[in-house]
């Protein structure tokens, strides 16, 4: 709670929230937004233009575009956070071991880090869904894995820092396991800067499962997805012009609120950097 | 206006600085006027915040943006600098007034070669200057801040510097313009002692042999003594005693400088218990109505907390901003009044601690080499020594953070080097230790509460009894109980140092490891730590082992004293006893190499110990001091010296002329050639 | 430095291992396996047998790797079973396409986004910087194959001055070529822009708080001077990391951008071979991505010797 209101009080942040409160509203309650349905097709109604009936033309299907504009809000909102969110535990207990725990379980962890960041994420994605198969939950677990490095490399930041502050020495000279001091000391201690990367990954996330989408291996039809209805916009730019228009601003609208939140939390949680921007 | 003012180098007339914080305008500096006469040596004392060092920047122009600068006058020889164009402020730094920073290790450029840095102020000012014309300068600056080979060293970057080395080159950078006036701002503070000593003496040739006026800004009395006729005691953004040095250290006229001088433990015997100032420096200059200082003033009247004192001149040279500095004056000198120490030394208890034949290394590095101490019931032995000399790896060897090579250490009597899990932990139980760092050795995101209920938790203690014990331990360190849901970042440093003793008392442990427990912490508030661990030793009996490279608070505090150079003890001993009459070279310069008490101890023949210790990952064969010595000869490069018996009281040396007092007396009266390459 | 040289090449060296491993177990990860391709519908189990021995499925893995490592490090990735054609040669056809794209546009990213910190950390606090620190935050925000899309449809359907897509070769004209490539560099280049701008200015202000700065000043450095001689160097090493990584990030984006402007390069061939699931040429493509991208940044990582004199004698103690 108290981190919202220093959020709020915070420009950036408060235009980001809203915008992304109105991007989970438009998700929640899309069917109350229009008449048709997601996958609603209208007979006669293919690839038409701006029209009173749809303000944003309709698709090969029949669709409107703006119907599945906004149910596409929930793949992307709901993917972006779970993804990030599993990257960020997986990569969270990866950093602290192998930071706190040193030697080969660090060099192991860091290769292998080394590794998976190596790959193009979009790449690693592909390469994860091919193994996988299409689909929501793989989607989401590609796009952890590709962010799990990030995660992992900042957490090993943090905790070689910590490790060598005294009140870690503190804890072990108390006999403190080394459980406890991962668990009591360095986790607490990680935890903010750890949640401004997950506020920064959200929006790389969505971007990931937008490409993928886009390459026709996210989310599979007729579940709307704002890359896959890029795609489609692509492939028949010549016809109906304004087909690209509305899915990539209503995910730019996304990716801009959840930028200018995470812009916003870390000036909050590094004051060095507020410092750096001369705020 | 200070007399003398017509023929001044550098004048402040009423400046006042404060800064722009996310909390409001933070006043630093409250009207502050000085006048710095031409080759004269003044320093300005006082302790962190005080606003000593903002002074000094703001007449410069070297402020960040967010200050805000005010003056009647504000002139270098005569010329107003306030509000000078930026371009002009450039011209005149470096070739009419240089400064020299604190920490020589990030004051310099790390991409640029030391030539080209040193000669920088000349090439900047004067363009015609060719670059073996600058080479020639820097090369001859260096060798007169004494870099040995500068023809090779004015081609290096400063990572292949040390820290010494770093400093005088910093020093020859401040005089390549040839200034009137240089500003040292802290100068000796990130060095070692005996590195110390060695800037100090550059410091006091170019004083001699240049006709530059000095600032020191210092809050290290001794430095003072050591380089300053004239000084400026400064407290919360005020000037509050103006006086030539003699007269600050026999009769200061201001009770803040009285205290500073009392809570300062002395290396030239014990006084008996220290002086503390309660209470903290007020966080903003204007925060206190009336006199700055009375809240923690113990002569302050009713006066004192509405009017506040100007500086008033009483005596040619001297100033006072005290309502009641007549009767400061008058006070009995230092030492007079104060009560005497502990009683007779008690009789020695058993050994609580005892390491035998200790060595660690890490790979290549030999940070302990082979060390033997007992630590007894109820003593304190205080381990002194530079930085990489091991002593902080022999505390965390002795409480079982880092594994010993070899060797054994023993806690009450239990072997501990070899336990693990369970049983270490149990055993760890009886020696505990204090960190450095007070800020960093408690968890910033617990409670004080939870920071002193930890070792507790870990021991299996049931909840009531944790509580119960919590509220004895916070008053035994003199802590209020509401202390004990705050965060340590609502703390001031010396509370937080409180807490971190309350920790390692709470498993009521046999040993207390104390490292470098004060050296985070100002003067004053230095002095009430140390109080605070001498009560606690007379009423536990623990013993303490305390590390610090401080010898004045070393002498204070230890019944024996134990010194380390190189991962080896080179002189143990009854602490009256080796301060009385050091057997060992590395000793002896130690004690010399720091700074001193009072300006008539100033000399300048005194032992310096030349160079800087060698890398623990290359440690010279035999004695380890032999570099640095100079009555070093073949054989003390054969073989180790032993620690050997000088007296019959424990007092033992590891030099082969530990016995030659006459070799050893003639090197206090003697400077060595640099030697170091 | 030769210990610091080595250190990093084999840093890299096993890392390139574990990725290969990755890359190898892909195949026995993906479900339906070669042999079951090969075997058609209702194979006999003799069949099956007979084919895995053929294909050295029988061997134990780690034989299976170390045959598939050596033919892969002598340039042999197998065949595409689908296309028919060796995996190299597809790559090759394909790598100059995805090379020229990406370096064009490191190039502008580079150029432009280097220009624009600079100009923001010297009008630091200013309305200028303000509109720059503005701006970026937005392209950071857009992504870059919707942009891609958005001058498609300006420049190419309304405005018909670029082609909508495809790639010329320079032999068939510099500026022809240029007219094909120009929106997809500078689509890929877009956030990479706003990322380098964003990093050189705070590396700059960041140097400009340390404690040499103040000396530099104190012995009357001017502003000019202290940018030239002191700041841009240290400022250049944050910088040139973050340009290694951005390189790998756009090979990764140009799989996006391929596929927007019809560029035939080795994304497009990679997405191909996912959808065909013609995993043998996926393996191939993503061992070359991942060798251009770590030689890239090893390059890199070598290069610091030039401007940081800590780097270049890591070895040697101080006096």
């Amino acid at each position: 709670m108290e981190g919202f209101v220093a959020l709020w009080m915070h420009r950036g942040g408060r235009v980001g929230i809203l915008l992304l409160a109105l991007a989970i509203l438009v998700a929640v309650f899309a069917p109350l937004l229009t008449p048709y349905g997601p996958h609603e097709q209208i007979r006669g109604h293919e690839l038409m233009g701006m029209s009173w009936e749809h303000p944003f033309g309709t698709d090969l299907l029949g669709r409107d575009i703006y119907t599945r504009t906004l149910y596409g809000a929930r793949v992307s909102l709901i993917a972006g956070s779970l993804s990030v969110l599993l990257g960020a535990v997986l990569g969270t207990f990866m950093g602290i071991t192998a930071g706190y725990l040193g030697s080969w379980i660090d060099a192991a962890m860091m290769r292998l880090a080394d590794a998976i960041s190596a790959f193009p994420a979009i790449l690693l994605g592909a390469a994860v869904v091919a193994v996988l198969g299409p689909g929501f939950m793989q989607v989401a677990i590609a796009i952890a894995i590709a962010q799990s490095p990030q995660f992992a490399r900042l957490a090993r930041a943090i905790t070689l820092v910590e490790s060598k502050q005294e009140y870690v020495e503190a804890a072990e000279a108390m006999g403190a396991s080394r459980t406890r001091v991962m668990v009591k000391h360095l986790l607490p201690n990680a935890m903010g800067p750890l949640v401004v990367q997950c506020s920064l990954s959200v929006g790389i996330a969505i971007l990931l499962e937008t490409g993928l989408s886009f390459l026709g291996l996210g989310v599979q039809p007729p579940t709307p997805s704002w890359g896959q209805m890029l795609a489609d916009a692509l492939r028949f730019i010549e016809i109906i012009p304004a087909y690209a228009v509305l899915p990539g601003l209503a995910l730019t609208v996304v990716l801009v609120g959840v930028n200018l939140i995470a812009d916003a939390m870390r000036d909050k949680l590094d004051p060095q950097h507020v410092a750096q921007k001369g705020a | 206006m200070p007399d003398g003012a017509h023929a001044a180098v550098l004048v402040a007339d009423d400046l006042s600085v404060s800064f722009q914080t996310s909390s409001g305008l933070r006043h630093v500096v409250d009207g502050v006027s000085f006048a710095i006469a031409p080759g004269e040596q003044v320093a300005i004392v006082g302790e962190s915040g005080s606003g000593k060092s903002v002074s000094t920047l703001a007449t410069l122009g070297l402020l960040p943006p967010s200050a805000r600068i005010s003056a009647k006058k504000v002139e270098l020889n005569g010329e107003p600098l306030l509000r000078a164009a930026e371009a002009r402020l450039a011209e005149l730094r470096g070739t009419e007034i240089s400064m020299v920073f604190q920490n020589p290790m990030t004051s310099l450029n790390p991409t640029m070669t030391i030539g080209r840095q040193v000669s920088e102020a000349v090439a900047v000012h004067d363009p015609s200057v060719g670059r073996s014309a600058l080479n020639t300068l820097a090369k001859r600056l260096l060798e007169e801040v004494g870099v040995p080979n500068p023809e090779l060293r004015v081609t290096q970057f400063p990572h292949e510097f040390s820290g010494g080395m770093r400093q005088r080159a910093v020093i020859a950078m401040a005089l390549a313009g040839e200034p009137g006036i240089i500003i040292a701002d802290e100068p000796t503070t990130a060095l070692d002692v005996t590195v110390q000593a060695q800037i100090v003496e550059v410091i006091r040739d170019l004083q001699e042999l240049r006709n530059v006026a000095t600032v020191v800004i210092t809050h290290d009395l001794g430095l003072v003594a050591e380089l300053a006729e004239r000084v400026l005691v400064m407290y919360a953004g005020r000037i509050v005693e103006e006086t030539p040095v003699a007269d600050l250290f026999d009769r200061p006229a201001h009770p803040y400088t009285r205290a500073l001088l009392q809570s300062r433990p002395s290396t030239r015997g014990r006084h008996g218990r220290l002086a503390t100032i309660p209470g903290l420096p007020p966080a903003s200059a204007d925060a206190v109505p009336g006199c700055p200082f009375h809240p923690r003033c113990e002569y302050a009247t009713d006066t004192c907390k509405t009017e506040s004192p100007a500086l008033t001149r009483f005596e040619p040279g001297r100033a006072s901003a005290c309502h009641r500095y007549r009767d400061v004056l008058n006070l009995e000198p230092r030492g007079a009044t104060e009560r005497p120490i502990c009683a007779a030394p008690r009789e020695p208890g058993d050994v609580v601690l005892k390491i035998d034949g200790l060595t660690k290394r890490f790979g290549a590095v030999r940070a302990i080499n082979g060390i033997d101490l007992e630590l007894r019931r109820g003593e304190t032995l205080g381990l002194a020594g530079e930085s990489g000399c091991g002593k902080s790896t022999l505390a965390r060897l002795a409480v079982g953070l880092l594994r010993p090579t070899s060797g054994r250490v023993e806690v009450g009597g239990r072997e501990i080097s070899s336990l693990k899990g369970r049983a270490l932990r149990d055993a760890r139980s009886g020696i505990q230790m204090v960190f450095q760092d007070p800020t960093s050795s408690l968890d910033r995101r617990m409670t004080i509460r939870k920071i002193i209920a930890e070792p507790m938790e870990i021991a299996g203690f049931k909840a009531p009894q944790i509580e119960t014990r919590i509220s004895e331990l916070i008053g035994a360190v003199g802590l209020a109980g509401h202390f004990l849901d705050c965060r340590p970042s609502e703390l001031s440093g010396g509370q937080r140092q409180r807490v971190g003793i309350a920790r390692a008392l709470a498993l009521d442990p046999k040993v207390l490891l104390l490292d470098e427990p004060t050296s985070a912490l100002d003067v004053s508030v230095q002095a009430q730590v140390v109080n605070l661990l001498e009560d606690l030793r007379r009423e536990s009996d623990a013993g303490h082992l305390f590390v610090t490279h401080d010898l004045g608070v070393l002498r204070h505090v230890s019944d024996r004293i134990a010194v380390m150079y190189l991962g080896r003890l080179v002189e143990i001993g009854r602490c009256e006893e080796v301060f009385a009459s050091p057997r060992h070279p590395y000793t002896r310069a130690l004690i010399a190499s720091n700074p001193a008490e009072h300006p008539k101890y100033k000399s300048s023949e005194k032992f310096v110990a030349t160079g800087s210790p060698p890398d623990p990952a290359n440690i010279p064969s035999g004695c380890g001091f032999r570099l640095r010595c100079p009555l070093a000869d073949d054989s003390c490069a054969a073989d180790i010296p032993n620690l050997e018996p000088v007296s019959d009281t424990g007092h033992r040396v590891a030099c082969h002329y530990r016995t030659d007092l006459n070799r050893l007396n003639a090197l206090a009266t003697r400077s060595c050639e640099i030697t170091e390459s | 430095m030769g210990r610091y040289v080595f250190s990093r090449f084999a840093q890299a060296l096993v890392v390139i291992i574990i990725v290969s491993i990755i890359v190898f177990l892909i195949m026995y990860l993906v479900p339906g396996d070669a042999v079951t391709v090969l075997a058609g519908p209702d194979p006999t189990p003799e069949l099956v047998e007979a084919l895995r021995v053929m294909l050295g499925l029988d061997q134990p893995l780690p034989v299976q790797y170390g045959k598939w490592a050596i033919a892969a490090m002598q340039g042999d990735l197998g065949t595409s079973p689908i296309i028919g054609r060796p995996v190299s040669e597809l790559i090759w056809s394909r790598l100059p396409a995805t090379l020229e794209l990406a370096v064009a546009a490191i190039l502008v990213a580079s150029v432009f986004g280097i220009l624009v910190g600079v100009v923001a950390a010297q009008r630091q606090g200013t309305w200028v910087d303000a509109t720059i620190t503005a701006i970026n935050s937005f392209v950071l925000s857009v992504p870059n194959f919707w942009f891609g899309i958005l001058g498609i449809l300006c420049f190419a359907v309304w405005l018909g001055w670029l082609p909508s897509g495809g790639r010329k070769l320079w032999s068939d004209g510099p500026l022809l070529a240029l007219s094909y490539l120009i929106m997809p560099a500078i689509a890929l280049a877009l956030d990479s822009i706003a990322m380098i701008a964003r990093l050189v200015r705070a590396s700059l202000l960041d140097e400009l708080s340390r404690d040499y700065v103040t000396v530099a000043r104190a012995k009357g450095v001017g502003q000019s001077r202290l940018m030239r001689r002191h700041i841009a160097r240290n400022a250049a090493i944050p910088v040139l990391t973050v340009l290694g990584l951005r390189f790998g990030q756009m090979l990764g984006g140009a799989v996006l951008i391929e596929a927007v402007f019809n560029w035939p390069g080795l994304g497009r061939l990679t997405v191909e071979a996912i959808k065909n699931r013609d995993i043998v040429l996926v393996q191939g493509t993503l061992m070359y991505f991942i060798v251009i991208y770590m030689t890239v940044n090893l390059l890199i990582d070598l290069s610091y010797g030039l401007f940081d004199p800590r780097v270049r004698s890591s070895v040697g103690g101080k006096v």
